[in-house]
């Protein structure tokens, strides 16, 4: 699973803080977080994937972090 | 029967029925199980065309993407079976729009999808989860 490049769980009602365990996916380059409950601020070790190319989460209740590029995505 | 293939057609089954395959709409459902059409094409003449509404197989016939899409199956609790994990080949994973289905997320994302090393992409979308995602990423 270390080669994931996308992950997408958008509109699925999740909750609760994003894990900082998915910076150890460092192939991820897509990821679609939004339409879901979470809170929190995005984890340094998302911001630092180096070929991250898509952060897409809620802005109205996820916090992106200063030098950290995050789209915002809408609820559904 | 070589040994990779009855171990596909063996997770394709503990899938669909994990999944209440039996009362899936016929589009979904097409050819699934079926002893005359090969898993490939389970739902292989899908109208929808798009890279995510689809299986497919590789040149060899081993799964790549397994999709279950657009189904209004209504399952409460549905659980991914382990056994995907024996889709080996596996390089995209798609469950959507699966209205009804809720759960543990971690029911979902069983802790042997890390054994899938080809893995690529994975996307959950439109699906309803009681706990956050207790992902153990190996």
């Amino acid at each position: 699973m270390t080669q994931l490049t996308w992950l997408s769980l958008r509109w699925n009602d999740l909750f609760g803080t994003i894990l900082s365990a998915l910076g150890q996916l460092t192939n991820l380059s897509d990821i679609y977080l939004y339409g879901n409950h979470l809170s929190g601020t995005v984890p340094q070790s998302l911001c630092q994937l180096p070929k991250l190319t898509e952060l897409w989460i809620n802005c109205d209740t996820v916090t992106c972090p200063n030098g950290c590029e995050c789209t915002c995505g809408a609820d559904p | 029967m070589q040994q990779w293939r009855k171990q596909q057609l063996f997770a394709l089954a503990t899938v669909y029925y994990a999944f209440l395959g039996d009362s899936w709409p016929g589009s979904e459902k097409q050819h699934y199980l079926s002893s005359s059409v090969s898993e490939c094409d389970w739902r292989g003449d899908d109208t929808l065309q798009a890279w995510d509404f689809t299986n497919q197989c590789d040149l060899d016939g081993r799964f790549t993407r397994l999709t279950l899409d657009y189904t209004d199956m209504a399952v409460i609790g549905a659980t991914m079976p382990p056994e995907i994990t024996l889709l080996s080949s596996l390089e995209g994973l798609l469950f959507g729009n699966n209205v009804g289905i809720s759960g543990e997320m971690s029911d979902m994302l069983p802790t042997q999808l890390v054994d899938l090393s080809n893995l690529t992409r994975l996307t959950i979308w439109g699906s309803t989860f009681v706990a956050p995602s207790p992902i153990t990423w190996g």
